[in-house]
């Protein structure tokens, strides 16, 4: 009840003055619990023009616990797992570090910062973190290439279908190892 | 999001007495109060005093009076202590709850869901706690840096981890929180709704729990019936009604219902609650027929609108829209029977004023008459009418000219307006007069009050001669006196003083203590100067 009310009181915030390049739409109407939200590729980022989906899911004990966001669509980035989950390495949104005060909208600022600036020093994926420090070229090529081949059609948001065109297309990547997502 | 007050928040536990509402309200209330007094209480010395966080609901009379009051005995501070441990380790925090007392008080009270509630109009976003972004709800401050929460929104996140909410700094819950007044007196002054369905009401938030528990019509009470243990909707509650928590068949369904709940079991439950209409083919809930028939069903048979006004066209509903839409002829008829009653009323008004006005004209008429009566021994005689009266008496001094006064009407209204002018000069005359008046008494009055002054002051200046007069005479006594006895100076204390406020002490202490005022002149006196000797002058 408590946490409905917070929540429907955010979305209404975020719908009324959406975070820069972003739009947000309800899951489905009846729950508030998931949001999906529509980001543009920041401008000047190895990202823009991209369009990628992210899903924000509230618990029902939001804000006393943090918000999990994912990727709907694949990203090449330090902090994101470079598979169907799309986990995110987020500071704010660790358990340990999550704040009851903290708001989805600064959550989805955030995530938008850290296209801008991945964080190499607190990596999912060590492998494009130690690219991105030693060979910032071919980590702009590589980004580059994911969002010409998975952000530049409209977003979807079921996480079945991304893993499904995963598989079927991008399987030269080899690369969706799901136990990462955890790892950091 | 269910509704504050569905049933299910206020079922109680099964099998007990139901308790009087307001007075399980105003318990837990202050239950809510000692957890926050023990908070206190074992906060360092430092802290403020322990204040009240919900404000007193004022004292009314209980709803059902017929019900032996309760008394709820005071809980012991190990109680208290227990119900905040239990309190802070509840998972519904904006509740306080007395969960160790709870065996001897089944019923839940009146809650409703304070971060549900509505606020009307604007209200300051910094009464609004970060945590639950609703105006705070029994705020509390942290010591260490000083942010605000909701007791409950605040305990919970204390739960998980002891740190501030918003910059982690660590929290003890027993000793770095506090209250703050202020903040609880801006919240009580916002304006709420109250959170019933069905009910408009609107109210500063501390004036709810009494709305809500005392008066909203459509708040869940106990039943009357003191063997039941169910709730109803206040408004449902009678006492001479027998109790509706009864089980009843359904007439249309073979389900058993309460009767409470048959209106929304017709509504919504009843197998095949909805008909066909037997007139119109719509469909219709049942129980909602008679309704329909009366006022919407197009196929139902009316009169015309305007029946009372002679139409008598008689037929379906959809086709009588038709016709009173095309325009009734007797619509206009309707119209205009009702502008003549209209009328009517505006011509019986001005009858009336009429009436009065003439009946006023008559006793001028008469008193003009009685005046002009000594004055008429040289008229022709007795008059014909109260005209030729007019025009023999006013000839002397206003003739009556019938050619130039169109009607006796006019010349009584010249007659009245010129009487009138003289009333208001003669009034402006009296207002004059009186200022006059007015004026010379004050004249009168500050003339005395000099004279009075004077002889005050003159009065001051006797007593002073006297007292100067008596001091002498003793002096000379005394020196006399003394020059029988040693033939010593006078008293050394003469010779000091001051010459202020003369008359002022010449009541008391001016007899028994020598005049500060004259020693000089006595010394004065004593070098044989002859001015010395007169008393002080006017």
């Amino acid at each position: 009840m408590a946490s409905q009310k917070r929540i429907s009181k955010e979305l209404a915030d975020c719908s009324a003055s959406p975070p820069a390049g972003m739009s947000i739409t309800l899951a489905s109407d009846s729950d508030v619990h998931k949001w999906h939200i529509t980001l543009d590729g920041p401008v000047g980022s190895a990202y823009a023009g991209g369009r990628f989906g992210l899903i924000v899911s509230l618990p029902t004990d939001y804000p006393f616990k943090p918000p999990v966001v994912t990727f709907a669509t694949r990203i090449y980035h330090p902090n994101v797992t470079n598979d169907a989950t799309g986990a995110i390495c987020l500071g704010l949104l660790k358990p340990e570090q999550w704040k009851p005060s903290t708001r989805v909208q600064s959550v989805l600022e955030a995530v938008r910062a850290l296209l801008v600036e991945p964080n190499p020093d607190d990596p999912l994926e060590s492998r494009i973190a130690d690219e991105y420090r030693a060979n910032r070229a071919e980590f702009n090529r590589n980004a580059r290439a994911y969002v010409n081949k998975y952000a530049t059609g409209p977003v979807t948001f079921s996480s079945a279908a991304a893993a499904g065109s995963a598989a079927g297309s991008g399987s030269g990547s080899g690369d969706a190892t799901g136990g990462k997502a955890q790892g950091s | 999001m269910p509704p504050p007050n569905t049933p299910g928040e206020g079922v109680p536990a099964a099998g007990s007495s139901p308790p009087e509402s307001t007075e399980q309200y105003q318990v837990q209330v202050e239950a809510g109060q000692e957890q926050e007094d023990g908070r206190s209480r074992v906060a360092p010395p430092a802290a403020a005093s322990p204040i009240p966080s919900i404000p007193p609901t004022p004292a009314a009379s209980p709803p059902q009076a017929e019900l032996p009051p309760r008394v709820s005995p005071p809980p012991t501070p190990e109680l208290q202590f227990a119900s905040i441990t239990t309190s802070l380790e509840s998972t519904s925090p904006p509740r306080p709850s007395l969960s160790t007392d709870q065996s001897t008080r089944p019923n839940r009270p009146l809650f409703y869901d304070h971060q549900a509630l509505e606020y009307e109009g604007p209200y300051d976003e910094t009464l609004q706690c970060p945590i639950c972004r609703t105006p705070f709800y029994l705020p509390l401050t942290t010591r260490t840096c000083g942010h605000t929460f909701c007791a409950g929104c605040l305990r919970r996140a204390l739960e998980l981890r002891p740190v501030c909410p918003i910059d982690r700094q660590p929290i003890d819950k027993d000793h770095d929180i506090y209250q703050t007044r202020v903040i609880n007196d801006q919240l009580d002054r916002l304006r709420v709704k109250c959170p019933n369905k069905g009910c408009d009401h609107v109210c500063t938030r501390d004036r709810l729990p009494a709305h809500y528990s005392r008066q909203c019509p459509f708040s869940m009470v106990p039943c009357p019936d003191r063997e039941c243990s169910h709730r109803i909707i206040r408004m449902n509650a009678d006492p001479d009604k027998a109790c509706l928590h009864r089980e009843t068949s359904c007439q249309y369904c073979s389900a058993t219902v309460m009767i409470a709940d048959l209106d929304s079991h017709y509504d919504n439950h009843c197998a095949g609650h909805t008909t066909k209409c037997t007139q119109c083919d719509s469909v219709v809930v049942r129980h909602r027929m008679e309704g329909h028939i009366a006022a919407e069903c197009p196929e139902t048979e009316v009169h015309c609108r305007w029946h009372p006004y002679g139409c008598n066209v008689f037929g379906r509903r959809a086709t009588m829209q038709g016709h009173q839409r095309a325009g009734c002829v007797y619509e206009a008829i309707a119209k205009l029977t009702q502008a003549r009653l209209d009328d009517r009323a505006v011509i019986d008004e001005l009858k009336g004023r009429v009436s009065t006005l003439s009946s006023r004209l008559n006793q001028q008429e008469q008193e003009l008459r009685g005046r002009s009566r000594p004055s008429m021994g040289h008229s022709t005689g007795v008059p014909v009418s109260d005209f030729d009266v007019h025009t023999s008496t006013r000839a002397a001094s206003m003739p009556y000219n019938s050619a130039a006064w169109g009607s006796a009407e006019d010349y009584m209204l010249a007659q009245f307006e010129r009487i009138e002018t003289n009333a208001e000069n003669l009034r402006k005359m009296v207002l004059e007069i009186n200022g006059h008046h007015n004026l010379r008494q004050l004249n009168d009055t500050m003339r005395l009050d000099g004279l009075i002054s004077e002889l005050q002051s003159k009065i001051g200046v006797l007593g002073m001669h006297t007292t100067w007069l008596m001091n002498v005479q003793r002096q000379s006594r005394g020196q006399q006196r003394a020059g029988g006895v040693a033939g010593g100076p006078p008293a050394p204390e003469m010779s000091t003083g001051n010459s202020g406020n003369a008359g002022a002490r010449m009541s008391t202490e001016g007899e028994r203590l020598p005049y500060m005022g004259i020693p000089p002149r006595r010394h004065s006196n004593e070098r044989g100067e002859g001015r010395g000797e007169n008393p002080p002058r006017l």
